[in-house]
C-alpha cells in the first residue's frame, strides 16, 4: 500500500488543524506496513518506537494477563491512531498492550521520538493528542463503570451498541445493523466468557433481537437492544 | 410550515441535522434518541413505533420546533 495524500491525513483528528507542510514532513519521516489478518503490529511489552496511522482494515488493542488471557480494550478503525504511548513520554515506554489485525490491515509508522520532537514546537498537535488521550479515558471510565456496576446483558447489549455506532453498517438485506464481529471478539470487549456471550446471543437470536453467524452480528431490533443496555425492560 | 410526516422515513441523525431544535422533541416525550449511538440507523417512523407513540402525538411534538 502506498502513503496516503495529505487530504487523506487530514482525517486524523489529531491533524485537522496540520499545515501541508508538516504533514509532508510527517510523511517523509514515516513508512507503510501492511500486514495480514491475525497479525501484530506490536505486542505488549515491546519497546513503543512508533506511533502508528490505521489506513486500512481494523485493529483490536488487547491486553493479556500472566495466564494469556485477554480483554479487547478497544477496536481501531482507519485513520484513528494508536500506540501513541511513546510520543507522549520521554522515558523509553513500552507498549502496555498488542495491537491485533482483525482483518488484512496497513498503517502508517511513526517513530515516537520524531513526533514528540514535533509535538514540542506545535501546540496543535500537543493538544489533539491531549484530546485523544482524554477520549480513551472517558471510553475507558465508562467501560468500568459497566463492569462495576451492570449486569453482563447490560454490559453486552452496550457493547454492541457501541460497535454498531462505530462501525456498524446498515443491512438491507436483513433491515438490520450488521457487525462484523465474533462472539470471541464480545467476550474479549467485555469482560465475558465466551460461555456467556454464546448463551446470551442465542437468547436474543430466539427473540428476533439480533441473528449472527460467524464472525458477524446482526442487530434486528435495536430499541430491544438499547432497553436492554439501559435495563428499562 | 412543513408536515412533519414527511420526515417519517429519514434516519434520527438525518432528522436532527436538518432541525437541530427538534431535540427538544425527543426530550418531552422521553425519547433516548439524542445522545443513542444508534441514532444514525434508526428511523423517525421506527423509534415513533419502538416508543409505541401514536402519530398524532409524535409528529406534533416535533412539528412544534419546525419553522
Amino acid at each position: 500500500m502506498s502513503q496516503p495524500s495529505l487530504n487523506e491525513l487530514k482525517k486524523v483528528n489529531v491533524f485537522q488543524k496540520a499545515s501541508d507542510d508538516d504533514l509532508e514532513f510527517i510523511l517523509q519521516n514515516s513508512l507503510v506496513r501492511s500486514i495480514e489478518e491475525n497479525s501484530f503490529f506490536f505486542l505488549q511489552g515491546d519497546e513503543a518506537a512508533y506511533l502508528y496511522i490505521l489506513l486500512s482494515g481494523r485493529v483490536k488493542i488487547t491486553q493479556s494477563n500472566t495466564n494469556g488471557q485477554q480483554v479487547s480494550l478497544r477496536i481501531v478503525y482507519p485513520w484513528q491512531i494508536f500506540g501513541a504511548l511513546g510520543a507522549a513520554t520521554h522515558k523509553v515506554a513500552v507498549y502496555p498492550a498488542s495491537s491485533q489485525t482483525l482483518e488484512n490491515s496497513a498503517a502508517l509508522a511513526i517513530e515516537s521520538s520524531f513526533f514528540r520532537t514535533l509535538m514540542e514546537s506545535r501546540p496543535y498537535l500537543a493538544f489533539g493528542m491531549m484530546n485523544l488521550m482524554t477520549g480513551y479515558i472517558q471510553e475507558i471510565q465508562e467501560r468500568y463503570r459497566e463492569l462495576a456496576l451492570e449486569r453482563v446483558e447490560q454490559r453486552v447489549a452496550s457493547t454492541l451498541i457501541r460497535l454498531a455506532g462505530q462501525s456498524g453498517v446498515k443491512s438491507e438485506k436483513e433491515a438490520g445493523i450488521e457487525l462484523i464481529f465474533s462472539r470471541q471478539d464480545v467476550a474479549e470487549l467485555t469482560g465475558a466468557t465466551l460461555y456467556t456471550i454464546s448463551r446470551l446471543l442465542s437468547d436474543w437470536e430466539r427473540k428476533g433481537i439480533i441473528q449472527s453467524g460467524r464472525e458477524r452480528i446482526c442487530i434486528l431490533k435495536p430499541h430491544e437492544l438499547t432497553l436492554i443496555a439501559s435495563n428499562s425492560n | 410550515m412543513e408536515d412533519p410526516k414527511e420526515f417519517s422515513q429519514q434516519t434520527v441523525s438525518e432528522f436532527l441535522e436538518y432541525a437541530p431544535q427538534a431535540s427538544k422533541a425527543f426530550l418531552e416525550l422521553g425519547m433516548a434518541c439524542i445522545s443513542c449511538h444508534l441514532a444514525r440507523f434508526c428511523t423517525l417512523e421506527e423509534v415513533r413505533k419502538a416508543y409505541k407513540l401514536d402519530e398524532k402525538t409524535f409528529f406534533e411534538a416535533i412539528s412544534k420546533y419546525l419553522s
